[in-house]
């Protein structure tokens, strides 16, 4: 989309316009569903996360200033909103260091063999925590320092997340793999 | 390809891809931005505004219809019974006439009683089912005894019955009256007539008691429950939501009895037993489950030109698919109601205003519904390990009605009151994060005994 069809979907959505509120939740709510699945536990809670980012999205487009990515803007309040809805994970207590976890690495070829489907399928298998850290650090892009910050943990319980998260999804895949030979 | 060119991929590819949602999210999102946009709709089913619409209904009615009452009993008789018959004295009663179904007109010759058809022209008039006559002047219905013109005149301006048990005046009068159910002779003595009265208004100064009457009454009623969820924090507004999407009320019922005093100014007081069964239907669906399937696969194969052999196997896999689950919801309780209501009596017609509390002294559970986890539980009491959901005692809950009653005949009352009930607190424990408060609208079916 454009800048300036972007802009004057905003502008009409601002005027409460229902066709502009249609048109801007169709452009973008299959993006932003794949936000909420990676987050949520199962397809109905990601749906109503859908439903709810949406909803702060028309009621705080007055605050978007143009400048930067309008789908960038989306993205912070559907994690935001993603993160939300999540229980308060279990994990906070956990104050295990990083030392004595052996560090994998995954195998770039095998994950460039399944779809994002498929990928997306993996990550929504991991536990909660697991899940939640790869997705602010790996896809995110967050800091364990913002990722602690965020969901009130040690910076080191946030990078002891995000190795189990890769050694597992790791596994994951390798299995799959084998199951598809 | 490093970890951090991985990274990059793997963000890249999933930030660019779209997954697929059902339709019913912009339905629910555009239906939660109507909301936003409308906020003076009126919300007719909103409890808060029912309970209130009922109070101030009663309030006016009581109002009103006392001012109309008043004015009612301040009429003219002679406008209210264009038919009245004066006869002569010496002559023979002629059949009454009748203008309304309700109205009776019974022109009385009090000197030549023996002339009087009284008894007979009621029946003639065919208005009053005198069979089976429901009370007499022992029972105290009509014991007022008149013993000179004036207290006939002051009768008659308050349009009430005139009942005597001897004769008194000298010239004919005529009597009118809506409470008149039969006349007749008193027995033996030809010149008294006993007349029965309907039902005496409560608050007639001829038949002023100041005793209160005892009443019994049984009833039921279907009942429709409306639930109100809220999330105790923001983190369990999608938990709530799953909630709410997952049950809905179905038709439930109360039977009970009551029994209580009603006073001559129109108030009552009542109280009794009640049993209620409060219904839902639980419907949800899991996605993305692994269903287990079996297939039977069968090989031929044999050496080369030699027999052909038959191996059969079952495999077994899952495929993702959808579970649907459906339950029935339900909610046991035994109350015990404390209601003040106040009646203004139309003759045939009642009609009474309730309000109290009710407490709910037991309750038994049973149901099916969605965790904070996300799973499917049940709250079953007698089931090991159930989860706990409500509170075993849901305390008081606040009682409104508007009864309208109709007299079969003085002691006997049937009627339909519609009825509100609301439980002003939450009846989830205190440790769940959802608050459930309850409004239950019914319309009693009922009837009660005088004694």
């Amino acid at each position: 989309m454009d800048f300036n069809h972007e802009r004057e979907l905003v502008l009409g959505c601002i005027r409460k316009d229902r066709n502009c509120q249609k048109v801007l939740f169709e452009t973008f709510a299959g993006k932003m569903m794949t936000i909420c699945v990676r987050y949520a536990r199962h397809h109905a809670e990601a749906e109503d996360i859908l439903q709810d980012g949406f909803v702060k999205v028309f009621q705080h487009l007055d605050q978007y200033k143009f400048e930067g990515s309008f789908e960038g803007w989306m993205r912070r309040i559907f994690v935001n909103t993603s993160l939300k809805s999540l229980k308060k994970l279990s994990f906070q207590n956990e104050t295990i260091g990083t030392e004595n976890v052996k560090e994998d690495h995954e195998d770039p070829t095998v994950i460039s063999q399944l779809s994002e489907y498929e990928i997306l399928e993996v990550i929504k298998e991991l536990p909660d925590g697991y899940r939640t850290v790869f997705n602010l650090n790996v896809i995110e892009g967050f800091s364990h320092k913002e990722i602690g910050e965020m969901l009130n943990i040690t910076e080191s319980t946030s990078r002891s997340q995000l190795l189990k998260a890769r050694r597992e999804l790791q596994r994951k895949i390798m299995y799959m793999q084998k199951v598809k030979i | 390809m490093n970890r951090k060119e991985f990274d990059r991929s793997l963000q890249e590819r999933l930030n660019n891809y779209s997954s697929h949602y059902s339709d019913q999210v912009w339905k629910n999102l555009e239906a939660e931005l109507d909301n936003e946009r409308k906020p003076l709709g009126f919300p007719l089913f909103n409890k808060n505004i029912l309970s209130m619409f009922f109070l101030i209904a009663g309030i006016a009615g009581i109002a009103a219809l006392t001012y109309i009452n008043t004015y009612h009993r301040n009429e003219n008789i002679k406008t209210k019974t264009p038919t009245e018959i004066k006869t002569n004295p010496n002559s023979i009663q002629q059949p009454l006439k009748v203008s309304k179904p309700k109205d009776v007109v019974a022109a009385v010759n009090y000197k030549n009683i023996n002339t009087y058809g009284g008894e007979t022209a009621l029946k003639g008039a065919g208005k009053f089912n005198t069979k089976g006559i429901i009370g007499n002047a022992d029972k105290g219905q009509s014991k007022s005894l008149i013993e000179n013109p004036e207290q006939i005149q002051i009768a008659k301006a308050n349009n009430e019955i005139i009942a005597t048990d001897y004769t008194y005046v000298e010239s004919s009068q005529t009597i009118s009256s809506q409470h008149i159910m039969s006349v007749k002779r008193s027995g033996k003595d030809s010149k008294s007539l006993n007349i029965v009265l309907y039902d005496p208004k409560r608050n007639c100064p001829t038949f002023n008691t100041n005793a209160p009457g005892y009443f019994l009454e049984a009833f039921g009623s279907p009942d429709y429950n409306v639930m109100d969820l809220k999330s105790k924090s923001v983190e369990f507004e999608s938990y709530k939501n799953v909630r709410k999407n997952s049950e809905s009320a179905l038709l439930g019922y109360t039977l009970g009895f009551r029994g209580g005093i009603e006073f001559r100014n129109g108030f009552s007081i009542k109280s009794g037993i009640s049993y209620s069964n409060l219904r839902q239907k639980f419907n949800y669906t899991i996605y993305g489950v692994d269903i287990p399937k079996d297939t039977i696969i069968i090989l031929y194969h044999g050496p080369g030109g030699g027999t052909i052999i038959q191996v059969s196997d079952t495999i077994h896999y899952t495929v993702k698919g959808n579970r649907y689950i459906s339950a029935s919801n339900s909610i046991k309780s035994i109350e015990i109601p404390l209601i003040v209501g106040y009646e203004l009596d139309f003759t045939r017609w009642t009609l009474q205003f309730n309000a109290g509390i009710s407490l709910q002294i037991a309750n038994i559970q049973s149901g099916t519904v969605i965790d904070p986890q996300y799973n499917v539980v049940s709250y079953n009491e007698n089931e090991l390990n159930h989860y706990e959901l409500y509170k075993k005692h849901w305390g008081l809950n606040i009682y409104s009605g508007v009864q309208f009653g109709y007299k079969l005949g003085p002691n006997y009352l049937v009627y339909l009151e519609p009825n509100a009930r609301i439980y002003p607190k939450s009846i989830t424990l205190d440790n769940n994060p959802i608050s459930q408060k309850v409004f239950i609208v019914g319309a009693s079916l009922g009837i009660k005994y005088r004694l």
